[in-house]
């Protein structure tokens, strides 16, 4: 399996290692703020991962997690920047869970155990798989508490791509037929039961594979 | 990666780490700062408008006058941009109060610009999530400091409290017209160099013309 591939399913961050739990389940009750997130994840996973991996070299031992920290702390902020700028709607909605990305230990880990010891294509291609894959659980949880909750799906996505994009949005029902899938104890029993769906799929195809030699995840 | 301990090539590359870091932050913050503030502006006139009837709009574009983060045409309505200290940092708000000559209480609204509260506990000052300071519009100073905290964000409700005390202070019947007096003392002080540059302008023209035609 590739480096890219094993990121995206049997290592993925959110339902094989969970972390970064704390903004999956705060911003995902709609698709347009997953999307934010997982856009906003992805661009300083890539970022700090390449830096990283770019200055492997350079950076001294005893001090490679203050280097980590400010490197992905540098790259959250130009986040934070470029979506206030051009996203000022979204910035308002989901500011605080973009600025939270600094202490994702899923960033911090795959700079840890990944970037800092692998070269920069190796490094590029592990932060893309990883980024996928949190991309997809963000964004199913989203679509699954938006739809609950609200009664839509791509509600609101203006927010992101504009005014035209104001009319993508899909009624499914009059209302939302859960609101508790909005809340975070929604967020919470919805996730369990989406990763535990997801785990069960792998393990399934695990087993039917007969590939039992290689290790099916890094649970930390 | 390197081993050795802190050394002075440890601290060297530290260094350049720090300063690649930091040049691309500065880099980003000039390239985004104009539309940052943009964004923000908009954020607030957008706010005002939406606390001011028609009239008020019109009068806030033809005769406004700004001091202090105050806005008002000196009639019956004051804008007033205020920052007052919530749980996690200052919570800044756009405060509309409302005068009356017949000597009622001002009345006032509150809508919060920005702040840092705790996303679902602090949420209930966000006017875009929550109708909790829209349904207190046009309270008194006084009935604010009487409304019941909410459960949970005690020190967020009271930034609101001392909002409405603060609004009450800097906008007192003092204050008011200490603000229009500066106001209309400027806009004296602008009308009289006016006339003075065109009286002097005038003044050295017929100077000038008078000194051609005495050479002639």
């Amino acid at each position: 399996m590739s480096t890219f591939s094993r990121g995206v399913l049997v290592n993925n961050p959110a339902w094989a290692q969970l972390l970064g739990l704390c903004p999956l389940l705060a911003v995902s009750n709609s698709v347009v703020n997953a999307l934010g997130l997982a856009v906003a994840s992805g661009f300083v996973l890539l970022g700090s991962n390449l830096m990283i991996s770019t200055l492997r070299h350079r950076i001294p031992d005893v001090a490679r997690l203050p280097c980590f920290v400010l490197i992905i702390a540098t790259f959250t902020t130009l986040t934070v920047m470029l979506l206030e700028a051009f996203a000022f709607e979204l910035y308002l909605r989901i500011a605080l869970f973009i600025q939270i990305i600094v202490t994702n230990c899923m960033i911090l880990g795959r700079a840890e155990s990944f970037a800092s010891r692998q070269p920069v294509g190796a490094a590029a291609l592990d932060a893309l798989g990883t980024a996928v894959g949190f991309a997809i659980a963000l964004l199913t949880l989203g679509a699954v508490r938006e739809a609950l909750g609200h009664g839509t799906f791509l509600r609101e996505m203006d927010l992101l791509f504009g005014e035209q994009a104001a009319h993508w949005v899909v009624h499914i029902a009059a209302t939302g037929p859960l609101p508790l899938a909005l809340f975070p104890p929604g967020a919470f029993l919805l996730a369990g039961l989406l990763f535990a769906l997801v785990q069960g799929a792998l393990n399934s195809a695990a087993k039917s594979n007969e590939q039992t030699s290689e290790p099916i995840n890094e649970r930390s | 990666m390197n081993n050795s301990g802190l050394s002075w090539r440890g601290i060297v590359s530290l260094t350049l780490i720090a300063g690649i870091c930091g040049s691309v932050l500065v880099a980003t913050n000039q390239f985004t700062a104009p539309k940052i503030d943009a964004q923000r502006t908009a954020q607030a006139r957008a706010l005002m408008l939406s606390l001011l009837s028609p009239q008020q709009q019109q009068e806030l574009d033809w005769t406004q006058i700004e001091n202090h983060n105050v806005i008002t045409a000196c009639t019956d309505w004051w804008l007033i941009h205020i920052s007052e200290n919530g749980y996690a940092g200052p919570i800044d708000l756009l405060a509309y109060w409302q005068t009356f000559d017949n000597g009622d209480p001002s009345l006032l609204k509150l809508r919060v610009l920005a702040h840092l509260e705790t996303p679902g506990i602090g949420d209930f000052i966000d006017h875009q999530r929550d109708n909790y300071l829209p349904n207190q519009d046009d309270s008194t100073a006084a009935q604010w400091q009487s409304t019941d905290t909410v459960t949970g964000a005690t020190i967020t409700h009271n930034a609101l409290r001392q909002a409405a005390l603060t609004v009450a202070q800097r906008l007192n019947t003092q204050a008011r017209a200490h603000y229009c007096n500066a106001a209309q003392s400027a806009t004296q002080r602008t009308a009289l160099t006016a006339a003075h540059s065109a009286t002097q302008r005038a003044a050295l023209t017929t100077t000038h013309s008078a000194t051609k035609e005495a050479e002639q």
